[in-house]
């Protein structure tokens, strides 16, 4: 079973081929189909008799996929990554939501903050994204970061105490 | 005579200058930072000068560098494009002095459309309508002038900016506490409690005037695009002509346009922005350069604005008059953005694994990036402009729907998905919006429910991208030949 997401919905799935034929379990629901590889690369595929023609790429732990009008980035989550997203989630500790340059820091490690309170300021393509606290609390971890340095995508800015 | 023009910028309006340069028989020098070496825009010049790094202070922002550039390359003239420095007098000013023609209106004309205050004056005393409000600081009876303007209305801070002191008033009542709460705000945040109050539009639409002036007195005006589709008061669906105006209101705006062009004594191309609501247009501001959108009126009146903009700037006169120019048809253009729109139109840098463009008759690509290009979070997300036409409005609305369910994209989170939806929204489609279009609709959209299909290609074909950002100096490009000349396009 793989871990598929695509923005907030998420699908459990897997896929066993053999030869152009294939099964893929979603969940608790279960598909039978064919599929067919061309010259220019497309991958023609269908379930039910329903034929689609579409790409597919992968790099990293993303696959892009085109079909049936629209272009989609999937993104494939091992149990590891998902801990960390959770962990996101809990709102103690605050990820970079872009890959961009730093911009400002406002606080240092230690300083007491509210809920709100702007800790860090990123700028990707010319916009501003500042980074608030999302509780009233005290900051443990700050990005090590300096100003006008590259931050990546879900690298971590800044992680508050435990209540 | 302008024989070699230098394009100051980059992506997409750097290419299509290039375009307009090569039917002319126009040589071109690109300028690049050193992220874009390998960029379109300068594969297609027929020259191209490194002026920095990344950053664009010390590149596409350089006076020096972006002047040195052009006269070590004997270049005529600089085309700025838009962004970056088009809309700077003071470049507009070096370029001339250094013995450069400038493409664009005259550098003073440049600076007092930059100045807000100063640019609704001229336009008040030319008697273009303008939003009306109180001139100058609030002095004697507040509520009776609050009155005169009528509710709802606005109190901003006349040192203000990013929305710190201002203040909607919906009626008499709430007025006092507002400009009290305003003061403070203002005070706060700019240490000057200076106000003024202008009218509140609560539900406009953003409607502008293509301007064309030579250097000889004349200007015309090439019509109005409708931009109220906006996200983050940006632009990203545009069309011509707007569906909300009559031909007699249509006229009407043309001329006011026309007015302001001329109180600011322009030449070459400009856009005169209106916000309209009840049947009333009021004067936003001018747009002193090529816009984005210029495209979709190319579309409807046959005129290329950019060729325009260099017959202009080379002193010739304009070869037609009002009268001679028609809308015909219907265009919209989409903007192709590197960004989420279901994370709050967050940028979405990437390297571009596949693209194919839509294709077929009315279809228009605009396009500045090419496949295994890195889009880097330096500059703009824009990566293309999709430009239909088509007879009418609805069968418009229809072609530029299948254009971007061709318009394959893989590598990046583009907001291709949402473009589609907004082209099916029903009050799109009845053309029954305004600039909160966006807010209303779509909020809280998301991507569509993977189809199993969708799953199934991705967990199948999955082969790992061949292309590697290491290796961009492969030559991959379609614009490899030299003078920019592609036969039987």
């Amino acid at each position: 079973m793989e871990n598929l997401t695509l923005g907030s919905k998420s699908y459990m799935s897997k896929l066993r081929r053999s030869g152009s034929d294939f099964t893929l379990d979603v969940g608790e629901e279960n598909y039978k189909g064919t599929f067919s590889r061309k010259s220019n690369g497309s991958i023609q595929i269908s379930i039910s008799d329903k034929s689609s023609i579409g790409f597919s790429e992968k790099s990293g732990n993303e696959i892009y996929v085109y079909l049936n009008g629209v272009n989609y980035v999937i993104k494939r989550e091992s149990g590891a990554l998902k801990d960390n997203v959770l962990d996101e989630e809990s709102g103690d500790t605050i990820l970079s939501p872009i890959t961009g340059k730093l911009l400002d820091k406002k606080l240092e490690i230690g300083d007491s903050v509210s809920k709100n309170d702007v800790v860090v300021i990123l700028e990707a393509m010319k916009m501003e994204h500042r980074l608030k606290a999302p509780r009233d609390g005290k900051l443990l971890k700050l990005t090590p970061a300096g100003i006008g340095d590259q931050i990546k995508e879900g690298e971590l800015m800044f992680e508050l105490e435990e209540e | 005579m302008i024989n070699r023009i230098l394009i100051a910028n980059r992506g997409e309006i750097a290419c299509r200058i290039i375009r307009a340069c090569n039917e002319m028989s126009i040589e071109t020098v690109a300028v690049y930072s050193d992220v874009d070496s390998d960029s379109p825009h300068v594969l297609m010049a027929d020259q191209a000068v490194e002026i920095g790094p990344a950053n664009p202070s010390e590149s596409y922002l350089n006076f020096d560098k972006i002047v040195d550039a052009a006269l070590k390359t004997n270049a005529d003239a600089i085309h700025p494009g838009y962004g970056f420095l088009s809309e700077n007098g003071a470049f507009a000013k070096y370029v001339k002095e250094s013995g450069l023609v400038f493409i664009g209106p005259d550098a003073t004309t440049i600076k007092s459309m930059g100045d807000k205050a100063e640019s609704k004056q001229m336009m008040a005393d030319a008697g273009v309508p303008t939003i009306p409000g109180s001139d100058g600081e609030l002095t004697g009876n507040i509520t009776s002038l609050a009155r005169d303007i009528g509710y709802p209305l606005m109190v901003k801070a006349a040192a203000g900016g990013g929305g710190k002191g201002m203040r909607v008033v919906r009626n008499e009542d709430e007025l006092d506490s507002s400009i009290e709460a305003a003061k403070n705000e203002a005070r706060n945040s700019f240490g000057n409690d200076t106000l003024i109050l202008e009218k509140f539009l609560d539900n406009p639409r953003h409607i502008e005037v293509q301007i064309l002036g030579d250097q000889n007195g004349n200007i015309v005006h090439l019509y109005e695009r409708e931009c109220s589709i906006q996200r983050r008061h940006q632009k990203i669906i545009e069309e011509s002509p707007s569906p909300a105006l009559t031909n007699k209101f249509r006229n009407k705006m043309g001329e006011a346009a026309v007015k302001a062009a001329k109180a600011a004594n322009y030449y070459n191309a400009g856009t005169v922005e209106f916000l309209y609501q009840d049947g009333e247009f009021y004067f936003l501001e001018m747009n002193t350069r090529l816009q984005v959108e210029h495209g979709v009126t190319e579309m409807v009146c046959g005129i290329d604005i950019v060729k325009w903009q260099i017959r202009i700037a080379k002193g010739e006169s304009l070869t037609f008059s009002q009268k001679d120019i028609k809308q015909r048809g219907h265009s919209i253009e989409c903007r192709i953005y590197a960004e989420d729109p279901s994370r709050g139109f967050l940028p979405t840098p990437g390297v571009i694994r596949k693209m194919i463009l839509p294709e077929g008759p009315g279809v228009r690509n605009d396009v500045g990036v090419s496949e295994a290009q890195e889009i880097t979070s330096s500059y703009d997300p824009l990566l293309a402009k999709l430009v239909v036409w088509d007879a009418d409005r609805n069968s418009a609305i229809q072609r530029m729907d299948l254009a971007l369910s061709n318009f394959i994209i893989l590598g990046l989170i583009t907001n291709q998905p949402f473009l589609r939806d907004i082209m099916k929204n029903d009050s799109f489609q009845k053309a029954s919006f305004s600039t909160n279009f966006i807010d209303e609709h779509f909020k809280d959209w998301d991507f569509p429910d993977i189809d199993p299909k969708v799953l199934a290609l991705a967990l199948l074909g999955s082969k790992t991208s061949q292309i590697h950002v290491s290796n961009t100096t492969e030559s991959y490009s379609p614009w490899s030949n030299n003078r920019g000349w592609r036969q039987g396009i």
